[in-house]
């Protein structure tokens, strides 16, 4: 971690420096040698702890929500409200039998998991989840975000092949289409972000977001016409990449009976839900991070609630947004979802990355030419939005029907 | 009435799938020239999406269904040769296990064929009660499959959980009037073996009013949904002429454009009293199955309420009809009603004894069953879990 | 660092050389995967940041999808052809020792190593300025070179008769 002597007052709030305090007191008494690399394990130990309650609460919390838009309680046994549920469900899961079929290619069936939840987890290295509170710092942080992400579908792709199984072997196939799909989308929308930002480094695209227009509105980037823009492409996108429901093809229930999973059960059953909800806390952590200001308060009064409760809200809230969207939405079939990539997303991401380098040239302009450059920008938006929206929905539409003459 | 010209259609292309059906003759499969490697799946009997134990014995090209054989018969439990060895008035209960959603209309039309061979007139109050539980059942029945579809095209619960809401209050009121949710058992040769009390009847009228509001809430949510409509809408079109020369019947087939309602053509029980229409679809897909059930619910909320409204005093049964120990003359009858699914009949051979000679349920959800195949070639494994779905199967009929 | 490089250097030529010989096309595709990884390994650990992080994402983002796509969807052979007689293959293992040897003794013999000297580390900003300048006509003739590429092979793998609907 990095130490910002930053003079600001807000950065230098007691609660703001906490956990960098609560760290050097921990490694403090340490020979300077040593020192960096205890760091090092606590920051580590810190990101597994945080995301891995992380995940037993959000399991919870999808179920309650869950349970909640469908009108029933979810679950409620354990514990008061439930809350104890997620260690039960630990529990449960390690105690399972570990089936392995025999037909199965042991070696990568037993690796899937391993390297799916170690990718999901290596992402979150590089987030800045508070002002000074990042694990690495590195100049092409957003590179290595994506670099690590790219290959969980590969792991996907491990378990449903390794499973013989005919239903995992076609969720496979859906994996891989699904991934070759939408990670071209995913990266062209974090483009003009960095081109905005003029930096790969997520710490400097937080930095780029600070500050507030009028002292009101927040240079956030999904405040920007091409932001929103480039924001709701990466939300769809990241939907995808995650498997999450309406994209979860590669295990979807009513077709492949549980996809690459079919075949898999007790403690590593458990570790692919793991992954997909590391990989989708990281994919949220990294929106926030390039599109909602990251840490950065939205307004400045706000800003004596220090910068990792603002970075967690906004987290908890696309999370939400993930769940919500879950209990609402069919599933799309998987040539609809490869056409939904190819034919709206890219090109809108396309045009979104010539929008994004307009606003970044126009950058000096204020006063009215601001007011034009926002509309500029909004054009950007809007017009090409309805023209491949109009191609994506042809064909389609509420119908009128007839009665039978009597 | 719109039947499509009967000269047009192909009678020889249904009767080889009824045989490639039962398994009884596969035809000889051959993969097209340039079609990639080919993989055979059995999707069931344990599978989620196929309602019951039901199998699709599937072959892909990548994921396009090339061949699809329908195998059932695993919940096959003798179901007519036992009412062969039981008396008329034992084989009521028997008809709830058939399409166990609908057990009010099994009994029904199964009284209808009884009380035809033996000649039995059934009392006025009784013809409305029946009106008002057939219509109820429908709801239920409609309600429970457009949940089921929405599940099928991945919804994670939620359309499934608000239709089972109503569902529940429906089965509520078949439990509170009959004893039983699911299996009623409550029609009788010439009436009904319960008079339903004012507090039920009250309740009743109170769901019914309240019905429309949970259509109009479900179909906002669902009716013009992107994804529903991309999903469903050009998805295992069936052909009017396939749906006749098939026997489809009921939504699936006027779905097809086809307007056969049993309701209007027989005008059986005190139906043509009652004003209400008949909505038909034009293109015969998964869509137009979907939404000409949803227009048909809001037609029964109509019957409803004017059965309720119209309901007349008196007794629910003849005191002198004859129950038990029934021997009608010999002879045969058929007895049909317009069910949920379809046409559900029953036929009935007397040979003046306590027990039929000949037993035989005409089950909607089998016929209906049998064009599977024609529906789902060419499309992929994501398009025959919902053609399945939109075709609406109970095994227990399909299988007897 | 000299035990670093060799062990990465192993990290990448033992799953290479296992890519080769193992018999399952899905096993030395995942190899290669991993021969992809110790090489983008290889790039951090020079520094090179950058290059590193466009390597794992390209090849073991994309590549690998690519490659095992192609697996899946390629029939195996009908006819297992009879193993070739001993003196070919003799002929052939002559005729690839010969072909690695000569291009590791070129790159070997006649690279001349620079001085011990640390090479100036070139930012990430400056390599792009880079590309995007003096490089930019090179950067667009790669470019069009992969475009021309890709739409060649849609062209050889594009089936004969247009199949109906369907688009994997």
């Amino acid at each position: 971690m990095i130490l910002a002597a930053a003079p600001a007052s807000p950065a230098d709030a007691w609660l703001e420096r906490a956990p960098v305090l609560l760290r050097d007191a921990l490694t403090g008494w340490l020979p300077d040698a040593l020192r960096p690399w205890v760091a090092a394990l606590l920051s580590i130990a810190t990101i597994l702890g945080v995301f891995g309650l992380l995940f037993a609460y959000m399991t919870l919390a999808e179920r309650k929500i869950l349970g909640r838009i469908q009108n029933r309680p979810g679950p409620n046994r354990t514990g008061p409200f439930g809350l104890l549920q997620p260690f039960a469900d630990a529990i449960k899961a390690l105690t399972k039998e570990d089936i392995v079929p025999r037909a199965a290619d042991q070696v990568l069936h037993f690796l899937a998991p391993v390297v799916l939840v170690a990718l999901s987890l290596i992402g979150l290295a590089v987030i800045p989840f508070g002002r000074n509170l990042v694990a690495v710092e590195m100049e092409a942080s957003v590179l290595y975000f994506f670099a690590a992400g790219a290959a969980t579908e590969l792991a996907i792709f491990m378990a449903g092949w390794a499973s013989r199984n005919k239903y995992s072997l076609l969720a496979a196939m859906r994996a891989l289409a699904q991934l070759i799909s939408y990670e071209v989308p995913l990266l062209l929308s974090v483009v003009p972000v960095i081109v905005v930002a003029g930096s790969l480094s997520t710490t400097d695209i937080v930095a780029a977001q600070g500050g507030w227009a009028a002292g009101l509105w927040p240079h956030w980037h999904a405040l920007t016409p091409w932001g929103f823009s480039a924001f709701a492409v990466f939300m769809v996108a990241a939907l995808a990449e995650s498997n999450r429901s309406p994209f979860d093809l590669p295990e979807a229930e009513s077709e492949l009976i549980a996809g690459h999973l079919t075949e898999y059960s007790g403690f590593k059953y458990a570790l692919f839900f793991m992954a997909e909800y590391l990989g989708m806390a990281a994919l949220s952590a990294m929106a926030v991070t390039l599109f909602l200001g990251g840490w950065q308060a939205p307004l400045a009064v706000l800003e004596f609630i220090p910068s990792y409760a603002w970075f967690g809200v906004k987290l908890l809230l696309l999370l939400l947004g993930f769940i919500w969207i879950r209990a609402t939405f069919p599933r799309l079939r998987i040539d609809q979802l490869t056409r939904l990539s190819w034919k709206f997303l890219v090109p809108l991401a396309l045009v979104n990355l010539i929008n994004g380098g307009v606003w970044a040239a126009t950058a000096d302009w204020t006063g009215a030419a601001a007011v034009v450059r926002w509309f500029i920008s909004a054009l950007g938006v809007v017009v090409p939005f309805i023209f491949l929206a109009r191609s994506l929905s042809a064909g389609y539409g509420p119908r009128t029907y007839r009665y039978a003459s009597p | 009435m719109m039947l499509p010209d009967p000269a047009s259609t192909g009678l020889a292309r249904v009767r080889k799938i009824e045989g490639s059906a039962l398994g009884l003759r596969t035809p000889a499969f051959a993969p097209e020239e340039g079609a990639g490697d080919l993989l055979e799946v059995s999707l069931g009997p344990h599978h989620p999406s196929t309602h019951g134990v039901f199998r699709m014995d599937v072959v892909l090209d990548g994921e396009r269904i090339v061949r699809l054989k329908p195998v059932f018969g695993y919940l096959h439990r003798n179901h007519e040769k036992l009412g062969e060895g039981t008396s008329y008035l034992g084989s009521m209960p028997y008809t709830d296990r058939l399409d166990y959603l609908n057990s009010m209309t099994n009994n029904w039309a199964y009284a209808i064929a009884v009380e035809k061979l033996a000649g039995i007139a059934v009392t006025e109050r009784a013809e409305y009660i029946r009106v008002i539980l057939a219509e109820l059942s429908r709801l239920l029945n409609h309600t429970c499959l457009a949940g089921f579809l929405m599940q099928d095209c991945g919804c994670s619960g939620t359309p499934l959980m608000y239709a089972f809401r109503e569902r529940e209050k429906i089965l509520d009121l078949f439990e509170s009037l009959s004893g039983s949710r699911m299996m009623c058992n409550f029609q009788r040769f010439g009436g009904c073996r319960v008079d339903p009390s004012a507090e039920w009847l009250a309740a009743t009228r109170k769901l019914v009013d309240g019905y429309g509001a949970f259509l109009d809430e479900f179909e906002a949510l669902l009716s013009g949904n992107e994804i529903v409509m991309a999903r469903t809408q050009g998805v295992g079109r069936l052909p009017a002429a396939l749906a006749v020369n098939a026997g489809v019947t009921g939504p699936m087939l006027r779905a097809s454009g086809v307007g056969h309602d049993l309701r209007k053509v027989d005008g059986y029980g005190v139906y043509p009293r009652f004003n209400f229409r008949v909505p038909i679809g034009r293109e015969g897909d998964v869509y137009d199955r979907y939404m000409v059930r949803m227009l048909e619910m809001r037609e029964s909320i109509s019957i409803l309420d004017q059965a309720l409204r119209g309901l007349p005093g008196g007794p629910i049964l003849d005191p002198k009809s004859k129950q038990r120990g029934l021997r009608p003359k010999a002879g045969e009858a058929y007895g049909r009603i317009e069910g949920p699914k379809g046409e559900i009949g029953f036929f009935l051979v007397s040979d003046g004894t306590g027990n039929p000679t000949r037993y035989r349920v005409r089950a909607p959800s089998f016929v209906n069953l049998t064009i599977l195949e024609d529906l789902c070639l060419g499309h992929s494994v994501a398009d025959a879990v919902i053609i399945l779905g939109s075709i609406d199967i109970v095994l227990g009929e399909v299988d007897r | 660092m000299t035990l670093l490089l060799a062990v990465l250097a192993l990290v990448c030529l033992v799953p290479a050389v296992a890519a080769v010989l193992v018999r399952n096309l899905i096993h030395s595709a995942l190899l290669f995967v991993l021969a992809w990884l110790g090489l983008a390994v290889f790039y951090l650990a020079v520094g090179a940041e950058f290059i590193a992080f466009a390597h794992a994402l390209v090849y073991v983002g994309g590549v690998s999808m690519v490659v095992l796509f192609a697996v899946l969807l390629t029939r195996p052979g009908r006819v297992d052809p009879l193993p070739p007689p001993s003196t070919q293959r003799a002929i052939g293992g002559v005729a690839a020792v010969a072909l690695v040897a000569s291009m590791l003794g070129s790159s070997i013999f006649w690279t001349r190593l620079p001085s011990m000297e640390p090479i100036p580390m070139v930012s990430l900003r400056r390599l792009g300025e880079l590309l995007a300048g003096p490089y930019l006509v090179a950067l667009l003739l790669v470019g069009l070179i992969l475009t021309v590429a890709l739409i060649g092979g849609l062209l050889l793998a594009a089936p004969r008769r247009p199949s109906e609907g369907g688009d994997a």
